[in-house]
């Protein structure tokens, strides 16, 4: 795996010119698609539809993170969480702008359409992926390389947060629900007649839109959710399906992964990272490599630590029963 | 109403008025406007004591009710029962570009509006908007369930507030700065006649603008856009002033402060309607206020147990056992 790793980023570096490396970092592969995570899933597409090569590198121990994707390009990375996220940062360090030429009333279309994605279309997705019905796919979106204990805390938390933040209790539940799903239908409905019959949302060439839009559709299209609404409802709009289908051979390869060779991801599994291959040029990378292992290190140590104190909490309260049965022992009363 | 053929009322009930607008309330606004705008003849209702509720504001149409916290809220209901339907002509494409446009007044501006109006500097203003009718220590307590229920959704804790702040104030720009190139130098956002957008655009713009925050990010960001603050001004005259409220004697908005309402001028056949419907108002008052008697009973109640009890744990501790 380790000689995988090093000609991987060997094989990268001496056919382009540049001397910095773009990495995608994102969460693991299922369902066929390059990354099953309804966040990196749009980033990964935004890049392959720009033409840009990058390598993906795969990280199973950020479960919680709200900073994946995120984005290496030399020193720098740019962090899903940061304002504007990875195509932001793409943008501002001038590696790719898919919005660029795009008119002032066209980047205003753009931009409503937008929030109707990060908002209507997102909240019904996150509904629909952590509804407990859905909860075996969504730990192999998640925690599928986690040991097993941290899964299902991981889990109960961030489902928690995530009914929170929907403001969906167990009362309101069937309400809310209906609200969620009906703002995604108005969506869809609205995406299916601005696409129309177009290869693209605008003026013929690709933008973050369609970035955003494919992802969203192609992870509810191909991830087999047992409950899958929002799937029914995007197969009422026959363009909307094709445009997700025609896109997807054509950005994700016939076998989900593969298309050419500038793309290979790799797993960073083991902690000694020093690859003897590499040439002069490439010095730099131990020290990236270092600092990946450093991120790494801290991750595991941080679910270590959460393991380790709920183990103990759970010895705790368990022990504090038997001691409070002793207590209540009366020690006889003085009756005077 | 007399002059009017319908034998049924249209009444829009919201919270009270303020600092020059027959609602200051930035939910209900977008509902009056609507209404003004469609030129609905239509009532106003005041409500003072649902300072908390998700179904302000609301449209009542002789038996029916139609609430903001049902699908798709007031105007929905309005299309529904076949009131009034300013979206009516749109085409299949003005009609998307809308859905899009709302999609994100109600997610990016309405939250940072939600922030703005909440944050700690202007509770001084938040509380003409929400509670201006009630009682001290009600709104005081009232006031902090609300603005952690508030802080708790937008995901905004004590750590991360600076950065999620600049965030939303970043998308409400972009929304400000994509709304002035779509209106552009227009009267209306579609097509030269209104449409629900120009409903909710307007309800936004004119409560930031004319609410005096302490802090006003979005009064702020909102000026650099000279076209949004002209559509803002020249609508806000038109619709909310004086003037044109009494020229138009449809519109006479009133307070109920107690039970029951018996309008003693109106016509034989009308006299079932409003005598049901006071006394139906009439209950849902007195269930308001009961409600918030007794989260004021029981708080007091518990504040009793807790400072009690400390004194009861002082006296044990001094017991000697030899």
């Amino acid at each position: 795996m380790m000689d995988m790793v090093s000609s991987t980023s060997s094989a990268w570096a001496e056919s382009s010119s540049g001397s910095a490396d773009l990495v995608l970092v994102t969460r693991p592969p299922a369902f066929g698609l390059p990354t099953a995570c309804p966040a990196c899933l749009p980033a990964y597409l935004y890049l392959r539809l720009a033409g840009a090569r990058f390598d993906v590198h795969v990280t199973a121990v950020e479960p919680d993170s709200e900073d994946l994707p995120s984005v290496e390009y030399g020193e720098n990375v740019g962090f899903a969480s940061e304002n504007g996220g990875v195509v932001e940062f793409l943008r501002e360090e001038k590696i790719v702008d898919l919005d660029a030429g795009l008119n002032e009333r066209e980047r205003a279309e753009l931009e409503t359409c937008k929030a109707m994605m990060q908002s209507w279309v997102a909240d019904a997705s996150a509904y629909e992926v952590w509804m407990r019905d859905n909860s075996r796919q969504c730990k192999t979106v998640y925690f599928s390389e986690l040991p097993w204990g941290l899964v299902q805390a991981l889990d109960w938390k961030q489902r928690l947060a995530v009914m929170q933040r929907l403001e969906i209790t167990p009362e309101n539940t069937m309400t809310r629900t209906e609200e969620l799903y009906k703002k995604a239908s108005n969506a869809y409905s609205a995406l299916s007649i601005l696409l129309s019959d177009q290869k693209y949302f605008f003026n013929d060439r690709p933008t973050s839109l369609d970035a955003l839009v494919l992802g969203h559709l192609l992870f509810h299209l191909r991830v087999p959710l047992e409950v899958s609404t929002l799937k029914e409802a995007i197969l009422k709009y026959q363009n909307l399906v094709d445009y997700a289908e025609h896109w997807s051979k054509y950005l994700l390869g016939e076998e989900g992964n593969s298309i050419d060779s500038s793309f290979r991801p790799k797993t960073p599994h083991s902690s000694h990272a020093s690859p003897p291959r590499q040439g002069p040029k490439e010095r730099d990378n131990p020290e990236k490599e270092r600092r990946e292992k450093d991120i790494f290190f801290k991750k595991r140590a941080k679910y270590f630590v959460i393991a380790q104190v709920t183990a103990v909490l759970m010895y705790v309260v368990f022990a504090g029963y038997g001691v409070d049965d002793d207590g209540e022992d009366d020690g006889g009363d003085d009756d005077d | 109403m007399e002059s009017s053929g319908d034998s049924v009322d249209l009444v829009l009930v919201t919270r009270p008025a303020g600092f020059g607008m027959p609602t200051v309330c930035p939910a209900c606004l977008p509902v009056y406007l609507y209404l003004r705008l469609a030129a609905v003849s239509f009532r106003e209702q005041v409500s003072a004591v649902e300072p908390d509720s998700v179904d302000l504001p609301c449209v009542e149409y002789g038996e029916n009710v139609g609430f903001s916290s049902e699908n798709g809220g007031v105007i929905e209901f309005l299309r529904k029962e076949k009131i009034a339907d300013l979206d009516a002509d749109l085409s299949d494409s003005e009609k998307a570009e809308l859905e899009t446009c709302k999609a994100m007044m109600e997610s990016w501006v309405a939250d940072a509006s939600a922030f703005e109006v909440w944050t700690r500097d202007n509770d001084r203003q938040c509380k003409v908007v929400y509670f201006s009718e009630l009682p001290w220590g009600l709104v005081q307590a009232l006031d902090w369930k609300q603005r952690l229920a508030v802080m708790q959704r937008l995901g905004i804790t004590p750590e991360n507030t600076v950065a999620r702040s600049e965030e939303l104030f970043r998308k409400a720009s972009n929304a400000y700065s994509a709304l002035s190139v779509l209106l552009s130098d227009r009267k209306f956002f579609f097509n030269n006649r209104p449409t629900s957008l120009d409903a909710l655009v307007l309800g936004h713009l004119i409560f930031h603008l004319r609410v005096p925050f302490e802090i006003s990010t979005l009064k702020g960001e909102i000026l650099k856009y000279q076209n949004l603050v002209d559509y803002a001004e020249s609508w806000g005259k038109q619709l909310l002033d004086k003037q044109a409220i009494l020229a138009n004697p449809a519109f006479r908005p009133k307070a109920p402060p107690s039970p029951p309402l018996r309008p003693t001028k109106l016509g034989s056949n009308e006299r079932e309607e409003p005598a049901k419907k006071a006394r139906s108002e009439s209950d849902i008052l007195l269930k308001k206020r009961a409600k918030y008697f007794l989260i004021a009973q029981f708080l007091a109640v518990l504040m009793y147990i807790f400072i009690a009890g400390y004194e009861v744990d002082d006296e044990d501790l001094d017991v000697d056992d030899d």
